[in-house]
């Protein structure tokens, strides 16, 4: 049988929050594309919970496990019903019939009849107060119902108001883009056409998130003639104000360094064109990082592409 | 005091999933309508527990998010070979958005956390034990057998007694893991269905 202990220690780091950057994104891939990982790291989680709630992590691991678990507090709750089942063994029943426990249990039939005596007279107190509680209960449950089929209907009202601002918000937002996708429009025709006099020498191709070892890669094809590579990737994050990129080979070695670059809007999306002369790109497998920053703030990693260039 | 969280600041709301773009979606997931489903499902809820693992304050709606983006791309025409390799990108961008989000309000992603626990603690322990047990015994005899013994004891012992319950089951302790993980969430959902639909 295969030795998964590694494995499981690793996905165990994984959950508890004690792996590197690369070490997580080594995880996080394989289960990204593999159904039966996902499965198993979510088996790994569902024994993180019940060592947490059987207080079976260490202190680091507990700290680090907390505020996750906290935020599954049914799955929690389910951990600790299901330990009320596991915890129990043949071991913790047999300790009700101990010998320690047998000198309690005679003096407890020596009083028992003092008890019943008074039980008898407990019986009858309580049958005539119970009469009574009957008909309080009764009407209290009434009551109770008639509340709760007033809650039910406030809420359902709630609930179409809820429904009916959430349409409208939805409505403004469509107009909204409709309108600034139509003002832009004259705009990007005329940038369009002057980007396409200029397009003779220069190749350009548009970067998607993807893998290392993907099946189908960003692919850049550059001709003989080609002086100009552009890149463009699409910027989700409006905060950054300026950019720089870099481009690595496969080995991490750095290829090329742009200065301050800005971005352009495109429709309604943020796009930055990376140009790279075509020289220092030979055929080969490239990552393109891109650093932004903020006004007055230093550059920080804002995405990293993968890509592929074939000479022609 | 601002109550907005990371996530509200996160929201796109330029762009609404359409009916158009939720099929192209689906499509590009698998031809069959019924498995395209299945493989959406699968994906948001592995896109819902990367942002939780990363400890993102709402991991549902950055799981949305994510999809949103997704479905926005496959709407304009860009063609994507592999849907969960780029799920996965556009997932770690967003969680980078997201935590210089949380930087810059200085909000402790903990204390959305503690909040909800403290729903939690309102669900009487009793009226779960109670559904649990009702769950446990509506499940087959040998499948009760094999969760109970799969999550019976403490590390080594558990650890052997896993092994030992995977060769006597004649599968591979991934397999029994899986297994095990599969019967553990049936019965999660009962007690849920359950704590749902009993009064408290």
């Amino acid at each position: 049988m295969i030795d998964h202990s590694n494995e499981e220690q690793q996905r165990r780091r994984y959950l508890v929050g004690d792996l590197t950057e690369e070490e997580k994104r080594a995880i996080e891939e394989q289960y990204f594309t593999d159904d039966e990982a996902f499965e198993r790291l979510l088996a790994a989680e569902d024994d993180v919970v019940d060592e947490y709630v059987r207080g079976g992590l260490s202190a680091e691991e507990r700290q680090r496990a907390a505020q996750r678990v906290a935020r599954n507090p049914r799955k929690t709750a389910f951990a600790r019903a299901l330990a009320r089942w596991t915890e129990e063994s043949p071991a913790d029943s047999a300790k009700a019939l101990s010998p320690r426990a047998a000198p309690q249990f005679r003096r407890s039939v020596r009083t028992a009849r003092w008890v019943a005596a008074i039980a008898a007279v407990c019986a009858i107190l309580a049958g005539a107060a119970a009469l009574w509680l009957t008909g309080e209960r009764s009407n209290l449950r009434g009551e109770l119902a008639r509340a709760r089929q007033e809650q039910s209907g406030l809420e359902s009202r709630g609930q179409a108001m809820r429904a009916r601002e959430k349409g409208l918000e939805a409505e403004v937002a469509a107009e909204h883009r409709r309108n600034e996708e139509l003002s832009t429009q004259l705009k990007v025709e005329r940038e369009q056409r002057a980007l396409a006099e200029q397009l003779t020498k220069v190749a350009a191709v548009v970067l998607l998130p993807s893998l290392r070892g993907a099946e189908r890669p960003n692919e850049l094809v550059l001709s003989s003639n080609i002086e100009r590579a552009e890149l463009q990737v699409r910027l989700e994050d409006p905060d950054y104000r300026s950019f720089r990129a870099t481009i690595t080979g496969a080995n991490k070695e750095v290829v090329w360094r742009s200065g301050s670059l800005d971005a352009q809007r495109v429709n309604s999306h943020r796009v930055l064109i990376v140009t790279v002369p075509a020289r220092v790109l030979r055929a080969g497998d490239y990552f393109l990082s891109i650093e932004g920053a903020e006004k007055r703030a230093s550059f920080e990693e804002v995405a990293e592409y993968y890509f592929r260039v074939v000479r022609k | 005091m601002s109550t907005r969280t990371p996530g509200d600041r996160l929201r796109r709301t330029e762009w609404v999933l359409n009916q158009n773009a939720l099929a192209r979606l689906l499509a590009s997931l698998d031809p069959d309508r019924a498995r395209a489903a299945e493989k959406y499902e699968l994906l948001r809820r592995k896109l819902v527990k990367f942002f939780e693992w990363r400890g993102a304050s709402s991991p549902e709606e950055h799981a949305d998010e994510t999809i949103n983006r997704l479905s926005r791309r496959l709407d304009e025409g860009e063609t994507i070979q592999n849907i969960s390799s780029y799920s996965y990108g556009v997932a770690r961008m967003l969680l980078k958005e997201i935590e210089k989000q949380a930087v810059r309000e200085r909000m402790a992603l903990v204390g959305y956390g503690l909040s909800e626990s403290n729903e939690a603690a309102s669900e009487a322990p009793d009226r779960r034990q109670r559904c649990f047990d009702d769950c446990l015994h509506a499940l087959s005899g040998k499948t009760k057998t094999l969760i109970l013994k799969y999550y019976e004891g403490e590390r080594q012992a558990k650890i052997e007694q896993r092994k030992a319950l995977a060769q006597s089951l004649a599968v591979s302790t991934d397999a029994l893991r899986i297994r095990a993980h599969r019967i553990r969430v049936r019965l999660e959902l009962c007690v849920n269905d359950c704590l749902d639909q009993t009064p408290r």
